[in-house]
């Protein structure tokens, strides 16, 4: 349980992990800032005052769920290029290995 | 020849740092996605289940702006029509955002644990060969 606790706290601090969860904010308060766009707009009947909560907010929450968006997408795939060459390196590993066997004196000629 | 073998359990090791790239996320260990949190292991497990998710939040998204389409057209009233547009269509249009970055995360996530899989077995059979190698340099 404490061990299952500790890797989480570990991936947790992770930057990859604090930059999706950054990114998942934005989009978050993306979705929040429509949330109080809209309870803007409805409160009055003047078209004008609506057009420019539309473009503050309206606007404003959609960069936002887009950037949130783009931060999750890119930090995961930097994630799993990460993990692929992490694995991609025993191949490698197993290669040297491999050529440093070959190399080696025979100990029983 | 113990002291520099090199651990093949996935990890980094001190002799293969030197191999990677530079451009690796700081800190972000790539461990498999079997020791990943409940969430991100959804993912890189890169489970259909995730492709369906992603694609009901796209679906709901195109719903929503359908519903406020429904609800704009319904009204000749612009200050009546624009808080529809702020709720509906915007959520829409955001959950469409969200759900497409979900698919890309999903769908590359599967074609990476394809890729994973062929390295694992390209390096068991390096090992596998290497042991029999060894073996037989025994007999002699």
């Amino acid at each position: 349980m404490i061990a299952r606790l500790r890797s989480a706290l570990t991936t947790a601090r992770s930057p990859a992990v604090v930059g999706a969860a950054l990114g998942a904010a934005l989009v978050a308060g993306g979705f929040l800032v429509i949330g109080v766009t809209w309870a803007g707009a409805s409160r009055t009947l003047s078209v004008q005052a609506q057009v420019a909560f539309l473009v503050s907010g309206g606007l404003g929450s959609l960069a936002l769920i887009a950037l949130g968006t783009a931060i999750v997408v890119l930090q995961s795939l930097r994630w799993l290029g990460a993990a692929e060459r992490a694995t991609f390196r025993t191949v490698i590993a197993a290669a040297q290995r491999r050529e440093r066997d070959a190399k080696r004196p025979y100990l029983y000629g | 020849l113990i002291a520099e073998e090199i651990e093949l359990d996935g990890r980094r090791s001190d002799d293969t740092t030197a191999l990677g790239g530079a451009d690796e996320p700081v800190g972000a260990e790539p461990v498999g996605a079997e020791e990943q949190p409940v969430l991100v292991g959804f993912l890189l497990r890169a489970r259909p289940a995730a492709v369906y998710v992603a694609v009901a939040v796209v679906g709901i998204g195109f719903a929503l702006i359908a519903m406020t389409w429904g609800l704009v057209a319904g009204t000749v009233e612009v200050a009546r029509q624009l808080p529809y547009v702020i709720s509906g269509g915007l959520s829409g249009l955001g959950l469409v955002i969200v759900g497409t970055g979900l698919l890309i995360i999903v769908i590359r996530s599967r074609e990476s644990a394809a890729r994973r899989a062929q390295y694992e077995e390209l390096a068991s059979l390096l090992r596998s060969s290497d042991t029999s190698s060894s073996t037989r340099r025994g007999r002699r």
